[in-house]
């Protein structure tokens, strides 16, 4: 499961596990994302960078570092 | 989820040696007194799930032979459970000693029961009800994180904090650039202190002045001011006073001071990633336990271990759970060897910038340093060259050695200010007195000419690494209080559904009766790095956020603990599995189990339940709610009347029979009678007091008991009329009324979840059901009965 990012649930499943951890991953994403763009230091593109490694999963401490500096050849080395 | 379950076969298992549950697609009540094999079918749907039965292993197990304790006494076959499904008629089977459950055959079956969590998450048993209370707020935290799976958000919460301490060394790294270069303009006998560029500009304006330099405002004024300068200077002497100043301006920066920091810090994260290594042999397997874990999370009906082929003699849950504290240790260890390995690039960084000073050192050399300096400089960058490949091969090879300061590091330093203050004395010796303040604005102004492109960028960096320390600070905060607040949110949702269910419970009746627990909350609290969830209520809207055991009575706590369970699973369950309640009832009153009937027909009508309990009055008022929803096609009611060893538990099916009865009007059976006989006795007081048109009061649910008969009278009414039409047998009529209404507590009595059922013998029970038996005689004499079908 990736955090913001979209998942396949089963029309059967109730009120489930699943959805309670998709909701609150949306949740997480949401927030994350108005607090980046509430943020006076961290610029569209910045942001944007940096939800999409959260939206597909590759978080990773070099590659955040990278998502703010902007160097987005060497992101795709990790 | 479309399957339900239709049967399930038990041959044998434990105290069932050939029994069949037949659920049909429904929910089912099992009503049975202590020891009847109720827990039996249970243990027997944990087994199925789970391969095992989880109070037979972990702590407080002792030497159960779990295996053995799953098998019956007498027959010797394997222990098997068999479900049986509808709509597709299937089955799938588990035999103890067999590996995992086999794979169904049918894609429906297999989702079926892949979409079940591992047994505990919808199994609950009455020693467990206070599982969540008891538990420390670090336990419960890392069960709703469990069942949450956050496992990816927190490993992103740390790389958010692993990016901050990045950033901020890189930003460090350049503020130490631009002092170290700042810091040749600095003289502290003049109380000259340059913080930026433009301050560097103003004091060339300022030292240049004197020898009329009078504008000098920009960066491209420098040359120019340089060259009047200059042209006023000795020539004999200022070439070599310029490579003089060359040298002592490259002398005075500082070797790299962070060096020794960076070693110790170092050498602290070796011991401490080796004591972790050593503590935890597992450590190489790091990436093997992950896998593991994950495998586990995906297969939570596993019994046998996927690498070795072992079984899980532990059970599914105990090693997830060690499984799952092992991989948090590991998560540690490696957030230490990424600082680790940090800090070794920092050191390899700042040797590096040494040794480059050295080169340029070394290329200042033009006949200006005393002898032998050249050679010492050369000596020490081999030396040094040398201890940066051991730097890199323990940083590449990922050992934990000890790494040493190069003593080099400080010789060189020592000499290098030696050479420094030797070079300022020979160069101040060539400056005539009159010149000496021309000189000094001349070197001034040179240093600042050679020095600006660098301190350009050093600033230039600086800004920007400012810029991402900011930045950087507003993401790791906008993460992390996302996270909390999106957790929070959750535990609101759970908290909320907790408490509405205690709410069902305990509020009722108008004012009579209003819930002790007026709020209750989940709240995540900061516990170093694996953070805990306090469980507080609000008792009686008086005292707040107060730990639930420090004001509920036991009773309360048990159905706090129900609530709990409960709201659990309508959350995190998937709709149409299993939910299985054993005996959960017992220190509940009998007004508060006819409302956990009500939560479980109304909240819980898209769950296949299993409830077994040995209590008739919650039994009958399940049934009745019902029958008063119409849902009496989604449920099945069944009593276990007897166990043997034999033939484990016997249905109930004609328990309100005068044959059942008296096939069981024997010590080791009459106290089990109770339902049976108020069936018999309910039954004919209906039809008597029909016949007898007599008034009752009337009750609108239209169920009335044998106490509603005896309130409108009927012992009397019934006796004068049997008098009336066989006055020559009054005493006899007597004796039975006497026999029967005389005795009208011994059902309640008999009914084993009564304390008191021993107070009555086997002779008082015998003498009840003759009595009864006697009077329905007389009445179908007399046509005093409507017909009697019993």
């Amino acid at each position: 499961m990736t955090i913001g990012g979209e998942e396949q649930i089963n029309p059967d499943q109730g009120a489930g596990t699943t959805n309670l951890k998709s909701e609150l991953r949306d949740m997480l994403a949401k927030d994350f994302k108005k607090r980046l763009t509430e943020s006076e230091h961290i610029s569209e593109e910045q942001c944007k960078r940096l939800y999409g490694l959260l939206a597909d999963g590759s978080i990773s401490a070099p590659n955040i570092a990278k998502a703010l500096t902007g160097d987005e050849e060497s992101m795709t080395d990790d | 989820m479309t399957e339900k379950i239709r049967e399930i076969r038990f041959r044998p298992f434990r105290g069932l040696p050939d029994y069949t549950c037949e659920l049909n697609g429904k929910s089912i009540a099992i009503l049975g007194g202590t020891g009847k094999g109720k827990s039996a079918i249970v243990d027997g749907i944990e087994f199925f799930f789970s391969g095992s039965l989880r109070r037979f292993h972990g702590r407080g197990s002792g030497n159960i032979d779990a295996d053995a304790a799953m098998r019956h006494v007498l027959e010797k076959g394997q222990p098997s459970v068999e479900f049986l499904f509808t709509p597709t008629n299937e089955s799938v089977k588990r035999v103890l000693g067999s590996n995992d459950l086999p794979a169904a055959t049918h894609l429906s079956i297999q989702e079926y029961i892949d979409r079940h969590p591992p047994a505990e998450a919808f199994v609950l048993r009455r020693s467990q009800l206070l599982e969540f209370i008891h538990d420390q707020d670090a336990e419960r935290y890392q069960k709703y994180i469990y069942l949450l799976g956050l496992d990816d958000i927190d490993a992103a919460q740390r790389s958010f904090v692993q990016a901050e301490e990045l950033i901020e060394n890189q930003f460090n790294e350049c503020q130490q650039r631009l002092s170290e270069l700042l810091q040749l303009f600095t003289d502290p006998d003049a109380q000259w202190i340059q913080t930026n560029l433009s301050d560097i500009l103003a004091k060339c304006a300022e030292v240049a002045r004197p020898f009329r330099v009078d504008m000098l405002t920009e960066w491209q004024q420098l040359d120019s001011a340089i060259l009047i300068l200059d042209a006023k200077r000795s020539k004999e002497t200022k070439q070599k006073i310029d490579a003089l100043n060359l040298a002592i301006d490259h002398l005075g920066v500082e070797v790299p001071s962070e060096i020794e920091g960076i070693v110790a810090a170092v050498n602290q994260l070796h011991g401490q990633l080796g004591k972790m290594q050593a503590e935890s042999e597992e450590a190489v397997r790091g990436g093997v336990i992950e896998e593991g874990l994950r495998y586990f999370r995906e297969h939570p009906d596993i019994t046998e271990c996927p690498l070795c082929e072992q079984k899980l003699e532990e059970g599914y849950q105990s090693v997830f759970e060690r499984l799952a504290e092992r991989n948090r240790a590991l998560g540690e260890l490696r957030d230490f060897e990424t600082e680790r390995s940090q800090k070794l690039d920092a050191l390899v960084t700042a040797l590096q910038r040494l040794l480059d000073q050295l080169a340029k050192e070394q290329e200042q050399d033009h006949g200006i340093y005393p002898d032998g300096y050249t050679q010492v400089l050369v000596k020490h960058r081999e030396a040094l060259q040398e201890w940066m490949k051991l730097v890199k091969s323990v940083r590449d090879q990922k050992s934990y050695e000890g790494v040493t300061v190069p003593p080099d590091v400080e010789a060189v330093q020592s000499i290098r200010s030696t050479i420094h203050d030797s070079l300022k004395k020979d160069r101040d010796a060539l400056i005539q007195p009159d010149a000496l303040d021309l000189e000094k604005a001349v070197g001034f102004l040179q240093r600042a000419k050679g020095k600006e492109p660098e301190i350009k960028a050093a600033e230039s960096t600086k800004d920007n690494s400012l810029k991402l320390r900011h930045a950087m600070r507003d993401v790791r905060e906008a993460f992390s209080r996302a996270r909390e607040s999106a957790v929070q949110a959750v535990f609101d949702k759970i908290a909320e559904k907790v408490l509405s269910y205690y709410h069902k419970l305990h509020d009722f009746d108008g004012a009579n009766e209003s819930s002790e627990c007026t709020d209750l909350s989940l709240t995540s609290t900061s516990r170093a790095a694996t953070g805990g969830l306090q469980l507080a209520i609000e008792f009686l809207g008086k005292v707040n956020s107060c730990d639930p055991r420090a004001f509920l009575s036991e009773g309360h706590l048990d159905s706090l603990g129900l609530c709990l369970y409960l709201a659990t699973v309508r959350i995190f369950n998937n709709s149409g599995s299993l939910l299985v309640l054993d005996d959960v009832l017992t220190s509940i009153d009998r007004e508060h189990r006819h409302r956990v009937a009500e939560l479980l027909v109304e909240d819980f009508p898209d769950f296949q339940l299993v409830i077994t309990s040995h209590d008739e009055y919650w039994f009958d008022l399940l049934k009745s709610k019902v029958l008063a929803r119409g849902e009496q096609d989604k449920w099945r009611f069944k009593r276990i009347a007897r166990w043997t060893l034999e033939k484990g538990p016997e249905s109930a099916a004609y328990e309100g029979t005068w044959d059942w009865i008296e096939s069981n009007l024997v010590e080791e059976a009459y106290r089990e009678l109770g339902g049976s006989l108020r069936l018999v006795l309910e039954d004919f007081l209906k039809r008597v007091a029909d016949k007898m048109e007599l008034k009752v009061k009337y009750n609108i649910n239209g169920k009335y008991v044998a106490g509603d008969f005896q309130f409108a009278g009927i012992d009397n009414t019934l006796r004068d009329r049997l008098i009336e039409e066989a006055g020559n047998e009054a005493d006899e009529i007597k004796k039975d009324i006497q026999r029967v209404f005389g005795t009208g507590d011994l059902i309640n009595f008999l009914s084993h979840d009564n304390p008191g059922r021993l107070e009555v013998t086997l002779t008082e029970t015998k003498d009840f059901v003759n009595g009864l038996k006697s009077l329905e005689q007389r009445c179908k004499t007399h046509k005093l009965i409507k017909g009697i079908n019993l």
